[in-house]
């Protein structure tokens, strides 16, 4: 089993853990000491990291039934260090009924080999997709350097899209 | 479970994938991908045309004089200049 295959099945690990609302299961596709950079959150690095995205995946799984699609668009390998990059298209269908919500992220992530020869994820970023477009249309200025008027008033209370009660 | 994989790879299976010469794991994890991602979507009905374009070994007849008549069409075109639609 090669590296890229072996990025592939945890990455399936990753998906399959969604859909079984399994956190630990979902944690285990992470290294013990990761960064977390998603978006809408607080950055979160080393130890501090792991308890707090439990946290807030438990809440989310306690709210939502989710359904993940996983897009890779390619997966590089340097030696013990790796990274993927693609889009994660998440619906969640809320527990006690309502609209589903989906939502479409870019996301990238580096992976590292441990000392087991197993692939964790070694650092999560993510942020929200934008539909396709030309080249040469007129391209909207990118919202992190021109926020909406929400954003821009109240960046110290910025929310994610989706908030967990 | 479905093992994920990338469209990168995807890529270089497709014409595999559409001569029916990849082992099951991999056309299942194909066929998974395809479900989601609307770029190797297209990349599989685009090449499945050019397969099919290509191997197409149909041949049209054209009619008695047809090559003559467009020869000589295209010549006196040339001589009026290409601004001139008024022939057509």
């Amino acid at each position: 089993m090669n590296d890229v295959y072996k990025i592939n099945v945890a990455k399936a690990e990753f998906r399959e853990a969604y859909s079984a609302t399994d956190v630990d299961r979902l944690l285990a596709v992470f290294a013990d000491e990761f960064t977390d950079m998603s978006a809408g959150v607080p950055s979160l690095f080393g130890a501090d990291a792991k308890p707090a995205f439990r946290s807030r995946m438990a809440k989310l799984l306690n709210q939502y039934q989710p359904t993940l699609i996983v897009t890779i668009i390619a997966i590089r390998v340097f030696a013990n260090t790796a990274f993927d990059y693609g889009w994660h298209t998440l619906t969640l269908g809320p527990r006690d009924g309502g609209t589903p919500i989906t939502t479409r992220q870019r996301y990238f992530e580096t992976w590292r080999r441990n000392s087991n020869g197993e692939w964790k994820i070694d650092l999560y970023m993510d942020n929200m997709d934008v539909a396709p477009m030309m080249p040469d249309a007129e391209l909207p200025l990118p919202e992190a350097f021109c926020p909406s008027d929400a954003l821009r008033h109240a960046d110290q209370n910025a929310q994610p899209a989706l908030r967990v009660r | 479970m479905v093992v994920e994989i990338s469209c990168e790879e995807v890529w270089r299976e497709v014409s595999n994938y559409l001569e029916g010469e990849t082992n099951a794991e991999l056309r299942a994890r194909m066929e998974e991908h395809f479900k989601g991602c609307n770029h190797c979507t297209a990349v599989l009905d685009g090449t499945r045309n050019v397969v099919q374009l290509v191997g197409d070994a149909t041949i049209f007849e054209l009619p008695t004089g047809f090559s003559d008549r467009l020869y000589q069409k295209l010549t006196r075109k040339q001589a009026k200049g290409s601004g001139s639609r008024k022939e057509e």
